[in-house]
């Protein structure tokens, strides 16, 4: 599922795969063509709080 | 005859029936259901994105860090001999974001609930009666003489029979029985995210402002 960050340098919309983010892919801002990437010290956190939701989604 | 069985009072096995039950039970499962579900999401907002201060009892965002990295066109020195071309350099910056605004949070709830009932209730009686009544009626004579040198002679022979039979029958068939089928389907699917929480991650999306990263000079920060 993807979602949408604003983009800092010309506040258009950057559509972001969480789960590819954690993998450290990059995304381009479709505006200004700056590219976003998850830091290598928060991919743990994202990772970790991408887990609980899943397990919160899962049924039973 | 004897007076005949009423038929079942529709009205009455209808009346009996603990409608409220039938239809509110569903619906009240359904609604505890979407309340526990929101209070999940609740709690996960609150442990996994947000960090409790005790003290101070407010919740703080918990913030990730992003790499933003754009080209900068670095002009030509014109003073450089020989002269160098123009040249794109990547900048990086980074810049925190609340890890609210990264989740694909979405909202699971019930949004349709069906409920049917059937209920069928036959009743039916019926009664016949047959009365078969036959009769016989039989009779039979002969007659003989004999003329000749002995005394006169005659000789009369008869027979009657009468037969009469009579088959009555009654017969009565009352039936009465009643079926119920009760259906509950219930379908949950994703439902936009509250207004509330779409307000709180448009707010921090808003709020996103680049750190610029530190000159260096040399190999150590200026």
């Amino acid at each position: 599922m993807n979602i949408n960050i604003t983009c800092p340098h010309c506040q258009s919309r950057i559509y972001v795969d969480p789960a590819e983010l954690i993998r450290g892919r990059q995304f381009c801002c479709s505006g200004c063509a700056v590219s976003v990437s998850l830091a290598v010290e928060s991919q743990a956190i994202v990772k970790q709080s991408m887990q609980k939701l899943e397990s919160m989604q899962q049924p039973g | 005859m004897a007076q005949q069985p009423a038929l079942v009072s529709m009205a009455e096995q209808f009346s009996g029936l603990p409608m409220e039950a039938l239809i509110g039970a569903p619906l009240m499962a359904a609604a505890k259901a979407n309340s526990d579900m929101g209070a999940a999401q609740v709690d996960f907002l609150l442990k996994t994105c947000f960090a409790y201060d005790k003290e101070a009892d407010t919740y703080t965002p918990t913030m990730i860090k992003m790499i933003l990295k754009r080209g900068v066109l670095v002009p030509v020195d014109p003073t450089a001999d020989p002269p160098v071309d123009p040249e794109i350099k990547v900048v990086e910056t980074e810049f925190d974001l609340p890890i609210l605004t990264i989740l694909p949070l979405n909202s699971l709830a019930v949004d349709e609930v069906n409920i049917s009932f059937h209920m069928e209730v036959q009743s039916s009686f019926s009664e016949t009666d047959s009365d078969e009544r036959t009769e016989a009626l039989a009779a039979e004579a002969s007659w003989s003489a004999k003329v000749g040198l002995g005394p006169f002679s005659a000789k009369v022979k008869g027979s009657v029979s009468y037969n009469s039979e009579s088959t009555t029958s009654h017969e009565t068939y009352y039936e009465k029985s009643n079926s119920a089928e009760y259906n509950v389907t219930v379908h949950a699917g994703q439902l936009p995210l509250p207004k509330g929480v779409n307000t709180i991650i448009e707010a921090f999306t808003k709020a996103i402002e680049p750190v610029t990263m530190p000159v260096f000079v040399g190999d150590s920060p200026g």
